[in-house]
């Protein structure tokens, strides 16, 4: 396995702490 | 219904907590998959596993954010089947893209060895940034999210994008060299 793919498993193990919510798309309102 | 209820049934071994899971997470796994994989197929199939490890899981596990739990499982997953059967099928994925990304930011001279090692690495570089350029870098290789649904849920220019992961690119490579990993 490469460094690259290491790196992208590893990134999975991110502090889930730090992990974004993924949250839908604001709508803008329609006046 | 709430988080700790879901972990509750799964304790329970009450086979409604994967109908629950699915119901409130589902989208959300789908989106991580289909990221990875961009195949509704093999999403589905993902996204179904998701809740067969989960159930295997739990117990002993008892997760503190149930999102980042699920997604991670589905993460792992959909990367497992990428690596399976890479080129010729996945490649509308963002997953050949990320990686060609992140080998910018790491040598092939010597191989990882210790994971572990480069894991707190990686935590402590994500928690110094910022938290703009730390949430886009994992949109990106946490959620292979594509590049223009980043710029749209930040309001900002795809070239933005791209600006600020190269930057955090160029840092993480400059990071990681000075503590000696990969060269």
């Amino acid at each position: 396995m490469k460094n690259k793919d290491i790196l992208l498993d590893v990134i999975g193990d991110t502090d889930e702490k730090l992990i974004p919510e993924l949250t839908a798309k604001k709508k803008k309102a329609v006046s | 219904m709430e988080d700790l209820h879901i972990i509750e049934l799964y304790w329970q071994r009450n086979e409604s907590a994967i109908k629950e899971s699915r119901t409130k997470y589902g989208g959300y796994c789908s989106t991580i998959a289909n990221n990875i994989l961009h195949s509704a197929e093999d999403t589905e199939e993902c996204v179904n596993d998701t809740w067969l490890r989960a159930w295997n899981t739990m117990p002993p596990e008892k997760p503190g954010r149930l999102t980042v739990f699920f997604g991670k499982i589905t993460r792992n997953l959909a990367i497992d089947r990428y690596r399976k059967d890479r080129s010729q099928k996945y490649g509308g994925g963002q997953t050949a893209l990320c990686l060609d990304e992140l080998g910018e930011c790491i040598g092939e001279d010597y191989p990882i060895e210790d994971r572990l090692a480069l894991k707190e690495l990686l935590n402590s570089f994500l928690y110094d940034l910022p938290d703009k350029n730390r949430n886009i870098f994992l949109l990106r290789y946490w959620y292979m999210m594509p590049v223009a649904e980043i710029a749209k849920r930040n309001d900002i220019s795809e070239g933005a994008v791209k600006m600020i992961l190269q930057r955090v690119r160029d840092k993480l490579k400059n990071y990681l060299e000075k503590e000696g990993v990969g060269v």
